[in-house]
């Protein structure tokens, strides 16, 4: 038992054990836990028949929790099992069943509750070496820290002469004599001058408080609780809060497995998840569920999740279109192309300005995405490929599409040498470093041509996405820069580590106006310079544009300046020098790179190996999942919210260190650096599923602050669920080479930024790199006109153009469901005058009550053209009189419809009711008790062409109880579960809303509007997509000359909508309109 | 339900979210309206508004100087470089130049968080943020941002406006285009109905028990995004925005591409509007390290000019009165060139505050001496203190301005406080 209780002693404990050193009595057991199948117990020895008896009784509560979870397995993430009550000092351990972790409670001295924490399964990171109880200091020290922490971490800044040696805290380096105690000394020292030492210690060892090493130890380590006892054991006081990372997710219920399926889905795959998807996991549970979510990683919506998620961090987007430029001549295909393309569209009357003609665009454009894409590419390709991860830096080739093939000279075989998307992993063979025996013709037309490419060719050392031309042009470097920003973007994408942050401490200007080469000597340059310099130069022979040595002679990439200077200065270059001898050299970790030729292939090797690498890799993916930077250490102690952030960042470093940790080894028994995993992984982490929260502690809730990914939908995200559930996609558009394979869109704009992507929080890999997930009145006006625009057409189609069984939206409702309608029956009234009236007779179950019948006549417009067209022909409809009988034949209502009111549609003309244009009759009656009537009218018609007359009738149920109204709530409930993936009763708050909406829409339409779809009042833009008609016309696309798309003529869509009836009249369709403009702009459907 | 009505509905759950919906209502507004134009990339002052010759015996501080002399406009010194004569010597009775200011690094990312939000390290909002929580409420875009920093730590929300020919096609969302003259997407009784319905629904998500942070918050915002006024303000800024003939054009030069121009237009139009309370400009590209007097040359000119556009047009529309533009920058440039005619980085920078009418304009506030190394000031007279004065970092200007503009006690200002800062007189 340590001094403030609730230590533990493990020493019995086998194998793995997890120790939270806390006080407290609360233990909180995650669901993910249990649901793995292991059962918590309490195994404690040597106690008293008090303290027995106490435990007992603790245990059958435990078991009735544990049951208790079980049940709501679905929803629970963390449940108080037990509390825990005990007069003595005492240690317990529980132990988590079968081989999984052990976790030791500790009881308090005092009677109060202890508040042990539960480890969960697997473990989160093993305590291999755990100070026991009353240890000394000097011996925690030497056992647990001096090598472990501080001659591992804290001396590579912390010592004399170090970036960190001016400070309070400096170390001596295990090769003196008495370090140990002399160190222990500083520890000593600093605790005793320094005011809350040790807290500040421990808030700098996990990167806050402004630590510029950032991150060493991680809380909820073995390290950290050593460092924890050490500094207490010295004296030092710590303020230990109730709240750690493993507790920071008590009261939190997680999102189903169904939701949380659904999300990934979305995100992942860009699309909703099938039934039988959802089903399995639905009774699969949480095992199921990780199956399920690495199973979505494929295919298109996965391939463009990748490349996304990869260029918000690389932002090589930027240089989509001007990889290679014109006129530069070392990759040799790529040149006599460009001049070849240029002779023919001169050909072609291009005589003035070849590279505007199409035939040369379209190649250009291709050959620039085939290679701007190369990183990315590269990603993406190792992901869906399961490769080892660390080959995005070690693959020794580069991602290219044929027409980049080609440039490069590539012998790369595709299976359609036509598409630019088909990426294939190819070799650079065609690269010539300038040399004299180059012969290359320039013409002020056609540009340039290679005659004969030199005796320079290159064997090209590919290095993954470090030495792809465009990730090397979007960090560019200069003359002085060195590829020192390089060597940032590098350490920030692949180690995990800000240099910059390292900076941001003081940096005195006197101490800058040192002019003796202050990178290499200044120690208020060097903090950033020491780690960064060595990757700087291991890019050596990569120029400013990318190009590999790039220098005439092939030689190096070094600038001219530098080698010649003009303001007659020394230099201290030499001849075969690759890299700047005023450098530090190029290396890694301090160790010097081997060669010069392949240096970069070097660091590469040396980074996939660096365990930083898997963290970073984590970090990489975070954003692009969770829709939010990790938390950052915060800086300030005196913030209002430095706890909060703090034991924020510290959970999401525990969590990274996880992640990063099985991800080096593979997750549970799988491969090492798979990314699949872990991407599914962070998808089933807490940060991911929180869904909503019961506990009311102010720290807590601001520490979960970005969890829970209910974030709004990036614009390329909102277009592809549009698509995924309505196949249909807001100003989309196609241009060539690309053809369909890649839409621009009103949200999304891969060549530019035209429409709304900005506006809508979307970047553009240069000003804007930064997503934004807060919504502003703008941004909403983006998603309401989103809703306007795409909501007509979606329901046009689904109930004039396509057949019911393809309807996405709209399965299983009729335009005849109203929301008073009960029956509903269409007549063709084939007598042709008054003599021959014809009875038209229905039997229907009525229920009893107020009750309206319905009589429309729907089809009074006679074609004029095509080949039914007939001149002068004019159809009417007469009706003769209603009756309404009950099974016993006794007529509850018998009406001679001639006494119906004059309307602008209808008159009474002597024994009958002439309907001479589309018209309705509404008649009111009251069914007594519920039952089988027989409903019959008297009809004939004036025929006119060879349609007859079309008689629709209607029973209504004017209360609002009638079959229609059940249908359409029906509808309502299955539009929430397929928009926003939630599951609602029929009498719903939700479902009532829309309800509301509808019934009041459809009211007014009804009393306002004519039978024509097209009479309702709103405009649809039907050919706002251009694949609107794509499997109802033939040809629906068509690209013009200069490569744009062309949605399908008017003359067309007149041509099909002419043998359609395309008529509501019974106003369902136009308010099924408004209904989903209004669903479209619920929240739900714009966040995840 | 209208913004305002919306943010008074919520009072009650700013505390469960961490966001709060600001309380004051701008519908009125007629204050200060305030702008800040990031320089991206670290400026010259010794090239601008703190001039440096060159000094015997020491590497060449500027080139200009072996051929000029800093000229002088009231009591303002300047470079004669770049189009500098022209703008402050129409300028000068409008600025304040506080010089020798400490950004205290040479790294851009804690460059741009020091200069913007006044704390080095990251967390607080830029004043541009706190300005629109403290008087934007209810607008539809308070606070507008051009890119570059504006991290608002959820007191504020900012609006980019990039794509400002696209504004119109959707400000009346239920409108095709924009065009109210066309056939609409939705009748106008439907579209009533949509929006009550909507902020029905809306207002329920948001009020929903148990919500993690985010999702309160999330909720919170998109709410307030809906209410009526906000979709007014949108439509009446909509109408302003010129064709796209009548736009400021993109300006280019080799590698360097400005917008600040438009950006200046359309911030103006957005004040006259009524719609915003400020907003964050622009201009990158002032990391020279190649060719700097070439470079710096065509950023500081087009740095000026724009900031001269932004004034005229605000004159124009009846705005500038109001106006209080900041000029500022990650840092500094070294006092010497290096071999590739660049400047590198330099932690001493200056401000530049601008507004008509002042009492506390045509001054210069701070001190750096020839090699542009900064000197102390008296934090009572600003006067050059060596023994007992504070060097000038960003906290000193952003608290002092938090005073000027009437901020300095809101909530927001409590909970991202500058202490043990002085508030210096430069505003008095």
């Amino acid at each position: 038992m340590g001094p403030e209780g609730g230590n533990c002693a493990c020493s019995s404990v086998p194998a793995r054990r997890l120790c939270w050193v806390l006080g407290g009595i609360l233990v909180l057991l995650p669901a993910a836990a249990l649901l793995r199948g292991q059962v918590l117990s309490i195994v404690e020895t040597g106690v008293g028949a008090t303290e027995e008896s106490v435990l007992q009784a603790e245990l059958e509560r435990l078991e009735e929790a544990r049951t208790a979870l079980a049940e709501r397995r679905e929803s629970a993430h963390s449940y108080q099992a037990v509390f825990l009550h005990s007069g003595a000092s005492q240690t317990v351990c529980p132990v988590l069943g079968g081989p999984g972790p052990v976790l030791r409670l500790g009881l308090q001295p005092k009677r109060s509750p202890i508040r042990p924490r539960l480890a969960i399964a697997p473990p989160r990171i093993p305590w291999e070496s755990v100070a026991q109880p009353g240890e000394s200091p000097a011996g925690i020290f030497g056992d647990y820290l001096s090598s472990q922490v501080i001659q591992a971490k804290c001396i590579h800044c912390h010592v004399a002469g170090g970036i960190s040696g001016h400070t309070r805290l400096v170390f001596t380096p295990s090769d003196m004599a008495g370090h140990q105690a002399a160190n222990i000394a500083a520890f000593q020292g600093f605790l005793d001058d320094a005011e809350g030492g040790a807290d500040l210690i421990l808030n700098k060892i996990q990167g806050a408080a402004g630590h510029g090493g950032g991150v060493q130890v991680v809380p909820g380590s073995a390290d950290f609780a050593n460092m924890e006892r050490f500094l207490r054991a010295l004296g030092g006081e710590t303020t230990s809060g109730g709240l750690s990372p493993e507790t920071l997710f008590e009261g939190v219920t997680l999102a189903s497995p169904e939701k949380t399926l659904r999300r990934a889905a979305l995100l992942f795959a860009g699309r909703l998840p099938s039934q039988a998807e959802l089903g399995a996991v639905r009774s699969g549970g949480e095992a199921r569920l990780r199956r399920s979510i690495r199973e979505l990683m494929q295919g298109p919506g996965f391939h463009e999740f990748l490349v996304r998620a990869a260029n918000d961090q690389l932002l090589t987007d930027r240089e989509r279109r001007d990889v290679v430029r014109f006129g530069e001549f070392k990759f040799v295909n790529l040149t006599n192309k460009r001049y070849e393309l240029s002779q023919e569209a001169v050909a072609n009357g291009y005589n003035e300005a070849p590279r505007r003609s199409p035939i040369y665009r379209q190649h250009e454009y291709a050959a620039q995405y085939g290679m701007a894409r190369a990183p990315l590419e590269l990603i993406a390709h190792v992901v869906e490929n399961d490769l080892p991860y660390t080959e995005i830096l070690t693959a020794d080739y580069i991602m290219a599409n044929p027409m980049a093939a080609e440039a490069y000279g590539a012998d790369t075989e595709f299976e359609d040498p036509e598409d630019p998307f088909e990426f294939k992993p190819s070799k650079i063979e065609g690269y010539y470093r300038r040399h004299g025996s180059q012969v290359v013709e320039e013409d002020p037309v056609l540009g340039r041509r290679v005659l004969n490419p030199g005796i320079l060719a290159t064997e090209y050392p590919h290095a993954g996405v470090l030495n792809t031309t465009v990730f090397l042009k979007r960090y560019p470097t200069t003359a002085t820069n060195r590829n020192r920003a390089r060597s940032r973007w590098t350490y920030y994408h692949f180690l995990g580590v800000d240099i910059e942050k390292s900076a941001a401490r003081t940096t005195d200007p006197d101490a800058l106006a040192d002019s003796n080469n202050p990178t290499m000597n200044n120690p208020a340059c060097i903090v950033c310079h020491i780690p960064m310099d060595p990757v700087a130069g291991a890019y050596q022979n990569y120029g400013a544009m990318g190009l590999y040595r790039d220098k005439y002679g092939g030689l190096d990439s070094l600038p001219t300046l530098y080698k010649r200077p003009t303001d007659g200065t020394a230099t201290p270059y030499q001849r075969g020098d690759t890299w700047f001898r005023d450098m530090r050299q190029p290396g890694f970790n301090g160790e010097t790179a081997p060669s010069a030729d392949n240096s970069l292939q070097w660091l590469a090797e040396r980074i996939a190996a660096d365990e930083r690498f898997a963290r970073a890799a984590v970090r990489f993916w975070w954003p692009a999942i969770m829709g939010v930077d990790l938390v950052e250490p915060p800086a300030e102690t005196s913030d209002s919210s430095f706890d909060a952030l703090r034991l924020a960042a510290a959970a999401q470093n525990l969590e990274v260190e996880e992640l990063a940790t099985s991800f080096r080894i593979g997750f549970r028994g799988g491969a090492p650096y798979n990314a699949r995993d872990l991407l599914a992984e962070i998808a089933l982490s807490p940060w991911f599923r929180a869904e909503s929260i019961t506990a009311d502690d102010g720290i807590r809730t601001a520490a979960l602050r970005d969890a829970g990914v209910e974030r709004l939908l990036t614009p390329e995200e909102l277009a592809r669920k549009t698509e995924a559930i309505a196949g249909y996609v807001w100003g989309r558009r196609f241009s060539l080479p690309f053809g369909t394979g890649e839409a621009r869109s009103k949200l999304h704009d891969p060549q530019g930024f035209s429409g709304y992507q900005l506006l809508y929080g979307g970047i553009d890999s240069d000003g804007i790199v930064e997503r934004t997930g807060d919504m502003a009145p703008l941004m909403a006006a983006v998603a309401q006109s989103h809703a306007s625009e795409v909501s007509c057409p979606i329901v046009r189609r689904e109930f004039y153009y396509w057949p019911e069984g393809s309807r996405l939206l709209f399965d299983g409702i009729s335009s005849t469901d109203t929301p008073v309608s009960e029956h509903f029956r269409a007549f063709e009234v084939q007598a042709d005058s008054s003599e021959q009236r014809q009875l038209l007779q229905w039997e229907i179950q009525v229920g009893a009550g107020p009750k309206n019948i319905r009589l429309a006549y729907t089809n009074n417009r006679v074609p004029t053209e095509g080949p039914d067209a007939e001149e002068g022909l004019d159809r009417n409809l007469y009706l003769d009189r209603l009756v309404v009988r009950s099974s016993s034949g006794e007529a509850v209502l018998e009406v001679e419809l001639e006494s119906a009111a004059r309307q602008s549609c209808g008159r009474p003309r002597g024994e009958f009711y002439q309907m001479f244009s589309n018209c309705s009759l509404d008649i009111p009656l009251r069914i007594p008790t519920a039952g089988t009537y027989t409903l019959v009218v008297v009809a004939h018609q004036d025929r006119a062409a060879e349609e007859d007359a079309r008689l629709e009738t209607l029973i209504e149920a004017t209360d609002g109880n009638g079959s229609g109204a059940a249908a359409i709530r029906r509808k309502l409930a299955d539009l929430h579960r397929k928009l926003y993936g939630v599951r609602v009763a029929l009498d719903s708050p939700d479902v009532d809303e829309a309800y509301d909406l509808f019934v009041e829409v459809w009211n007014r339409k009804r009393a306002a509007e004519n039978l024509a779809f097209s009479g309702s009042r709103m405009q649809c833009s039907l050919l706002s997509d251009h694949l609107y008609f794509e499997g109802i016309l033939g040809d629906a696309l068509e690209f013009g000359s200069g490569g744009a798309s062309r949605a399908v003529s008017n003359d067309r869509i007149r041509e099909l909508d002419s043998r359609i009836d395309l008529r509501d009249p019974n106003y369902t369709i136009r308010t099924w309109v408004v209904t989903l403009a209004y669903l479209l702009t619920d929240y739900r459907y714009l966040y995840f | 339900m209208t913004r305002r009505e919306f943010a008074t509905g919520l009072l009650g759950m700013g505390a469960a979210s961490g966001f709060k919906v600001p309380l004051a209502s701008a519908a009125d507004y007629r204050g200060k309206l305030f702008v800040f134009v990031q320089a991206d990339g670290g400026w010259d002052p010794t090239s601008f508004c703190d001039p440096k010759t060159n000094v015997a015996g020491e590497p060449i501080i500027n080139h200009w100087a072996a051929t000029g002399e800093p000229r002088q406009a009231g009591n303002i010194r300047f470079a004669p470089f770049a189009r500098n004569v022209p703008f402050f010597e129409k300028y000068y009775r409008r600025m304040l130049v506080v010089n020798g200011v400490d950004a205290q690094t040479n790294s851009h990312s804690a460059g741009i968080v020091h200069n913007w939000s006044g704390r080095i390290s990251e967390g607080y909002p830029t004043t541009t943020a706190l300005h629109a929580a403290r008087n934007g409420a209810g607008l539809s875009m308070p606070y507008l941002s051009f890119g570059g920093f504006s991290n608002t730590a959820g007191v504020a929300v900012f609006t980019r406006l990039n794509n400002p020919s696209e504004i119109r096609n959707i400000a009346g969302p239920e409108l095709v285009g924009g065009d109210p003259d066309r056939r609409p997407y939705f009748h106008p009784d439907d579209w009533d109905a949509i929006t009550r319905h909507r902020d029905v629904r809306a207002a329920r998500l948001a009020a929903a028990p148990n919500l993690l942070p985010r999702a309160a918050r999330n909720r919170e915002l998109y709410a307030a995004a809906l209410a009526s006024d906000a979709t007014e303000g949108l439509r009446s800024f909509a109408a302003m925005i010129p064709d796209a003939s009548d736009l400021q054009q993109v300006e280019e030069y080799g590698l360097y591409r400005s917008t600040l121009k438009r950006q200046a237009q359309l911030t103006v139009l957005a004040f006259t509007a009524g719609v915003a309370v400020s907003a964050d400009l622009r201009l990158g590209g002032f990391d020279t390290h190649d060719d700097h007097d070439r470079d710096q040359g065509w950023l500081l000119g087009n740095l000026t000019d724009s900031v001269d556009y932004l004034w005229d047009y605000a004159e124009i529309h009846g705005v500038a009165d109001r106006m209080v533009v900041v000029m500022g920058s990650d840092f500094g440039r070294t006092n010497k060139y290096n071999a590739e005619a660049g400047k590198d980085h330099w932690p001493i920078g200056s401000f530049i505050v601008m507004e008509k009418n002042q009492r506390w304009t045509n001054r210069v506030v701070g001190e750096t001496d020839e090699l542009h190394f900064a000197y102390k000031v008296n934090p009572a007279t600003l006067q050059r203190d060596d023994v007992a004065g504070t060097r000038i970092y960003p906290k000193h200007i952003h608290k002092a301005l938090r005073y000027y503009l009437g901020m300095a006690d809101t909530e927001d200002s409590r909970r991202f406080p500058f202490s043990n800062t002085d508030v210096l007189p430069l505003f008095s």
